[in-house]
């Protein structure tokens, strides 16, 4: 999803704005395909990582065969800059950055509701949230299209800081899988996961910024 | 031939054990009922290596076995029936029966003893059925004989009438009824206890509440 | 040994000697990769089958040993057999699940981490995105090796199966408590498969740097990772996986498919639960 984020935005760089929506969308109704495959095909966590692995490989090898070329670069973005406290930062990082936040702060919120109520029930026990009346089904379905869109657009942001290849996705889902794993490590579910998941994932980048 | 000397465990503040002892004679059958989250299957399981106690020991021939492994108590000739049947649900009934047997007959001795005790119980036509196929009450059985087969020197059943309709109790107290193991049964009601146990205890909130010799 | 699987075997036999009778070169080539692909699917199984856990991560010791092969020779055999032995047992004290994702990440970060890896080789720089290269061996010795390994590995497997080890070593693949309850030593088992699995990964990887004369960063791929998986679509049996695993080749390597093969792959990935169930409720007393 990521990488098809990405290659929207290679593909419409003259206009953010619509590269943004558009890779959304097509991250929306790729969750929407994972979902029915997972649902149709898999009955455990196993097999739905196996039929989401193969969708994924599946979503990069079309598109190495649709846009033959190895790498790409989105360069024709105009960038403006804005100078705060003596630093030259662009209008795009500052995008970048306040819809990270709005997202955080949107799925911090969406968590705390009543949804986010019912997502911890399915988390913990999908099958005795369904006997206390949650539609676990909607729930999921709704977990997969939200994050494949999530996903869709924060790879159409960062696109321009790499070079874009069909393969670009595997490190972004190396660096999930790690993030995920530690939060876990340090407890928690629902919210408190989520916060714990931003620590990690901030932690993380800070730490390859500076090793690497 | 069992000794269990001031055996306490603890989960995670939770007591599920507190200061139990127990002697088990060669050739007696002990009955343990109590209600549910007694500490029941936490006493067998601490027996038979699946879970170590907080402290206290548990001796069996003169050994002390409490920080020994699963399988070297099962080699020592305790053997443990879990309460939801763990079977091997990819093998067949005749393989999962044969297993504990192979080491000491072989495997053509074993599979032959395994067909002769499911002809005597009319379940042959299970023999070459996977274990995973069978129905709930056909697998407790199965749990029970894969363990009651190898002749062990005691015999931990945790639960076996649990989930049972009155046909499969009726076989089970057949099958238990003929051995002349040393054995440690659990259930929660003590009328079923009292058809087969020399004697029963009650255990309630991890303690013996009661002791009662049958026979 | 059971007829039918004694039947799929000889059916196998028969199709590795079948180059011999046709004597093509192509056909020698492609059969050639077919048997090194189907060796390291016979050591995923062994994981597999005999233990429960399921490996993303056999690229890595059919790569480290490719390597150090093209470096050191033979001594990389129990080099890179000890090395990957190593990290499956460690990799196994986590769960099952956890072990198929970390697996999975020791697979990408090799693969990505390789190209970066140079040697300083009789003063020679080597390795990086190139690779290395090696004397390999004549097309027909490399094909009578590998081959009667895959013959030899493949019938003492089936052979195996049928004794009171391979008893035990289902058991503990099926319900490892169950296995400790009856007596059997778990851990032993386990460490001894997964000794045996990195071996034959280790072969498969010597035999296919001999056979190619040259090996790349790609023997860490991701598709080197998944092919044991996918070959195994239709249950763990030895010689159907085999079989599979040629015709995987041939179809992929020997005709219009060369390009699309990661995709058909992927295709097989996503229909993989539901195919393997459907295999396994029809086609188990067979298989």
């Amino acid at each position: 999803m990521y990488t098809l984020g990405a290659y929207v935005a290679y593909l419409l760089s003259k206009d953010v704005i619509t590269a943004i929506i558009v890779s959304g969308l097509v991250g929306f109704t790729a969750g929407i395909v994972l979902r029915y495959l997972i649902k149709f095909l898999s009955k455990n966590t196993i097999e739905a990582t196996i039929v989401s692995l193969g969708f994924g490989i599946s979503i990069e090898e079309i598109l190495r065969m649709s846009l033959q070329t190895s790498y790409f670069l989105v360069v024709e973005v105009k960038e403006t800059f804005l100078n705060i406290f003596g630093e030259k930062i662009s209008i795009l990082q500052l995008t970048q950055a306040g819809i990270s936040l709005l997202f955080f702060i949107l799925l911090f919120a969406l968590f705390k509701s009543n949804y986010g109520l019912k997502l911890k029930f399915i988390e913990e026990d999908l099958e005795l949230a369904e006997l206390y009346g949650v539609d676990a089904d909607k729930y999921i379905f709704s977990v997969i299209t939200v994050t494949s869109f999530l996903i869709s657009v924060s790879g159409c942001l960062l696109s321009t800081t790499q070079a874009l290849s069909p393969l670009m996705g595997f490190p972004i889902l190396i660096c999930g899988i790690i993030v995920a794993a530690l939060a876990v490590i340090f407890g928690g579910i629902g919210a408190r996961l989520h916060i714990n998941s931003i620590l990690v994932s901030v932690t993380y980048s800070l730490l390859a910024g500076i090793v690497l | 031939m069992l000794e269990v000397r001031n055996l306490s465990k603890t989960y995670d503040g939770v007591v599920a054990l507190r200061n139990i002892n127990l002697v088990i004679e060669k050739s007696e059958v002990v009955g343990i009922y109590g209600p549910n989250g007694s500490g029941k299957s936490t006493l067998l399981k601490i027996v038979s290596g699946f879970e170590k106690p907080t402290c206290g020991t548990v001796i069996f021939e003169g050994r002390d076995i409490t920080n020994e492994k699963p399988y070297k108590i099962a080699r020592m000739g305790i053997l443990y029936s879990f309460q939801i049947p763990r079977l091997f649900t990819n093998l067949s009934v005749l393989d999962n029966l044969s297993l504990g047997l192979i080491r000491e007959l072989g495997k053509f001795k074993a599979y032959e003893e395994s067909l002769k005790i499911l002809s005597e119980l009319d379940l042959e036509n299970l023999a070459s059925k996977k274990a995973g196929e069978l129905s709930q009450g056909e697998m407790k059985l199965l749990e029970v004989l894969k363990v009651l087969i190898s002749k062990p020197k005691l015999l931990l059943l945790d639960e076996p009438f649990a989930s049972l309709d009155s046909e499969n109790v009726k076989k089970m107290l057949k099958i238990l009824l003929k051995q002349r193991y040393t054995m440690v049964i659990t259930a929660h009601r003590m009328k079923i206890l009292k058809r087969i146990a020399s004697r029963c205890l009650e255990i309630r909130e991890g303690k013996i509440a009661k002791y009662e010799k049958i026979r | 040994m059971k007829d039918s699987q004694a039947i799929l075997g000889l059916m196998v036999a028969t199709v590795i000697f079948a180059p011999f009778i046709l004597k093509l070169t192509l056909v020698f080539w492609i059969m050639n990769l077919a048997v090194v692909y189907s060796i390291l699917v016979l050591s995923w199984i062994i994981m597999n089958k005999y233990t429960g856990y399921t490996s993303f991560a056999h690229s890595f010791p059919f790569g480290i040993s490719a390597y150090l092969f093209a470096l050191y020779g033979f001594l990389s055999i129990p080099v890179s057999c000890f090395i990957s032995f190593v990290i499956f047992l460690i990799l196994s004290k986590l769960n099952k699940e956890k072990f198929v994702f970390s697996t999975f990440i020791l697979a990408i970060v090799f693969w990505m981490a390789v190209p970066y890896l140079t040697f300083n080789y009789d003063n020679i720089v080597v390795g990086g995105e190139e690779g290395l290269s090696l004397k390999s061996l004549p097309l027909m010795d490399s094909y009578l090796l590998s081959s009667s390994f895959l013959i030899t590995s493949l019938f003492l497997l089936l052979f195996l199966e049928k004794t009171r080890v391979g008893l035990y070593l289902l058991a503990v693949g099926n319900d490892e408590v169950a296995a400790m309850g009856l007596g059997l030593n778990v851990n032993l088992i386990k460490s001894v498969c997964f000794v045996i699995s990195s071996l034959i990964a280790v072969f498969s990887g010597v035999f296919y740097a001999v056979f190619f004369g040259h090996v790349s960063p790609d023997v860490f791929s991701v598709e080197v990772s998944l092919f044991p998986f996918i070959a195994t679509i239709l249950g763990q049996s030895y010689p159907v996986s085999v079989l599979i695993s040629f015709a995987l080749i041939l179809s992929t390597r020997a005709s219009v498919l060369v390009k699309y093969h990661l995709l058909l792959y992927a295709s097989l990935l996503v229909v993989f639960p539901k195919l393997r169930r459907y295999a396994i409720a029809r086609g188990a007393k067979f298989i």
